[in-house]
């Protein structure tokens, strides 16, 4: 009789605090039993030993094979996953301009020579040039991996966008004359803008130009220089921009566009410098089709080259 | 099994003799727990599970418990692979040889009739299958409660309740057999955490 009726308890569920209660494995009838459970091995259960072996002779003719195919494809392996570890990490160090010059020209004229560009898009964006001019204002346009400038300009009506890679289309905008200037950048006093471009609008009638050096190309590269009626009657072939000395900077794209809005009226000049594209034209010459890499913008007293 | 990583690495390299010793370590635990599990084609296993072995065996790493969890594992993927592709078929007996069939299915006379080592593996088999297969594995083959775990894919606790209860009904089967009644009292053998019994499983094998 236990005294701990805990203890009793837990002996009637056969778990005391991890501990079993177990027949008894040494004496009786039972440790009989597993020994002889777990006896030596029999001679009837020894008796398949002959082809035993024969099985592990045949096996193991198998296993040298199975070897010298490992051994013929490990060097191959290796050779091919080092050699492609190496193309990509040669070709992403390349690509992220991290090696110096000569070891990335060297890259890259490898690369280039098996088919691969490494060449970005686009070139690093040059720094802003100090805004010397008035208050024009500029956005840079939509620069397309092709290397053509897309041009949208909706204010005012009149739209245009991007033709063949490689060339800059100009357009036309007008905007609506406000009443008083309105610009992000400091107005400085501006010199008098060379217009070119016959502007005969009405006094009361803002006409905004937004033309370069009046070559205008096609969607093809063919000069066109299409006449561009203006709301206000003035027709603008596209002269030559002086923008009043405004000198536009990129912003993050090599692309300069001058912007000049220029009124009849030389004491009122406006600028919405809030959309984007909005009252920009595009003058100049966009060479290349990388991105145009090297825009020359030349307006009636304002030159910017980047 | 003495030097048991040198007689891997004998067979490994192709020692024929290293295998045989190998073989006749494991085979009679193999052949027994076949045995308690498919009767009629114990042997036929057996082989093929030393074939999956074999062909396993220039890879294998490891001690000899992790040696007999193999072998055991392997075995019990082919006993359910049997079971499961419908190769367990059942014997086709022609109704005029069921005169010489015994009239009962008496484990006692037929394991009269065998080494005391039959004997004692039928009254195992006689245990619900899950009790037999812990008590198989754990006492007669002598693996650790871990490792029994892994092969029946059950928890360790549920191993050793199986062990327990599958013991407790052996004795009380023992005793039914010599026609007493079972005692009411047992004693405590103590059961670590890892499940070993208290040394008396090594002094069964000694």
């Amino acid at each position: 009789m236990r005294e701990d009726p805990v203890a009793e308890l837990l002996h009637e569920a056969a778990v005391d605090d991890n501990v079993i209660t177990m027949p008894d494995l040494t004496h009786g009838r039972l440790a009989e039993l597993l020994q002889a459970a777990g006896g030596p091995p029999q001679d009837h259960e020894l008796r398949g030993e002959l082809a035993a072996r024969t099985a592990f002779r045949s096996a193991v003719q198998s296993w040298p094979a199975r070897r010298r195919l490992r051994m013929r494809r490990g060097p191959a392996v290796v050779a091919a996953t080092t050699v492609a570890t190496m193309l990509v990490a040669t070709t992403s160090l390349a690509a992220a301009s991290v090696l110096p010059g000569s070891a990335g020209r060297a890259v890259d004229g490898f690369l280039g020579s098996v088919g691969v560009d490494i060449t970005p898009p686009s070139t690093p964006a040059a720094p802003p040039a100090p805004n010397v001019g008035g208050p024009s204002v500029v956005s840079a346009p939509a620069l397309h991996a092709t290397g053509s400038v897309h041009v949208g300009c909706t204010i005012g009506g009149t739209t245009a966008s991007g033709g063949a890679a490689g060339t800059v289309e100009s357009s036309s905008c007008v905007l609506p004359a406000p009443p008083t200037t309105r610009s992000h950048v400091p107005t400085a006093p501006a010199p008098a803008a060379t217009h070119k471009a016959v502007v005969a609008a009405p006094k009361a009638v803002p006409v905004v130009h937004h033309a370069g050096t009046g070559s205008h190309s096609g969607p093809n590269g063919t000069p066109s220089t299409p006449p561009t009626t203006l709301p206000g009657g003035g027709t603008s072939r596209g002269g030559n921009l002086g923008a009043g000395g405004g000198k536009c900077q990129g912003g993050s794209t090599t692309t300069t566009t001058t912007t000049t809005t220029t009124t009849t009226d030389p004491t009122t000049t406006t600028t919405d410098p809030s959309t984007t594209g909005s009252g920009c034209g595009h003058g100049g010459h966009h060479h290349g089709a990388s991105g145009g890499s090297t825009t020359t913008t030349t307006g009636g007293t304002g030159t910017t080259t980047s | 099994m003495q030097d048991f990583r040198g007689t891997v690495l004998a067979a490994q390299s192709g020692d024929e003799e290293a295998f045989a010793r190998l073989w006749r370590e494991f085979q009679p635990g193999l052949l027994r727990y076949l045995r308690m599990k498919a009767p009629t084609v114990a042997e036929d296993l057996a082989a093929d599970v030393w074939l999956r072995v074999l062909r396993a065996l220039p890879t294998f790493e490891g001690d000899e418990q992790g040696f007999r969890g193999w072998l055991y594992t392997t075995a019990r993927n082919r006993l359910t692979d049997w079971y499961r592709n419908g190769e367990r078929r059942p014997d086709l007996i022609e109704y005029s040889s069921l005169v010489l069939l015994p009239a009962v299915n008496n484990v006692e006379e037929e394991a009269a009739e065998h080494s005391a080592t039959d004997r004692a593996i039928a009254l195992i088999g006689e245990l619900p299958p899950d009790q037999a297969e812990a008590v198989l594995l754990r006492i007669v083959a002598g693996m650790d409660v871990p490792r029994v775990a892994l092969i029946m894919d059950r928890s360790p606790g549920s191993v050793r309740v199986l062990c327990h209860r599958g013991l407790r009904r052996l004795e009380q089967r023992l005793l039914a057999l010599e026609g007493v009644a079972a005692p009411t009292g047992t004693e405590l053998a103590g059961v670590g955490a890892d499940g070993v019994v208290a040394g008396q499983v090594e002094r069964l094998h000694a």
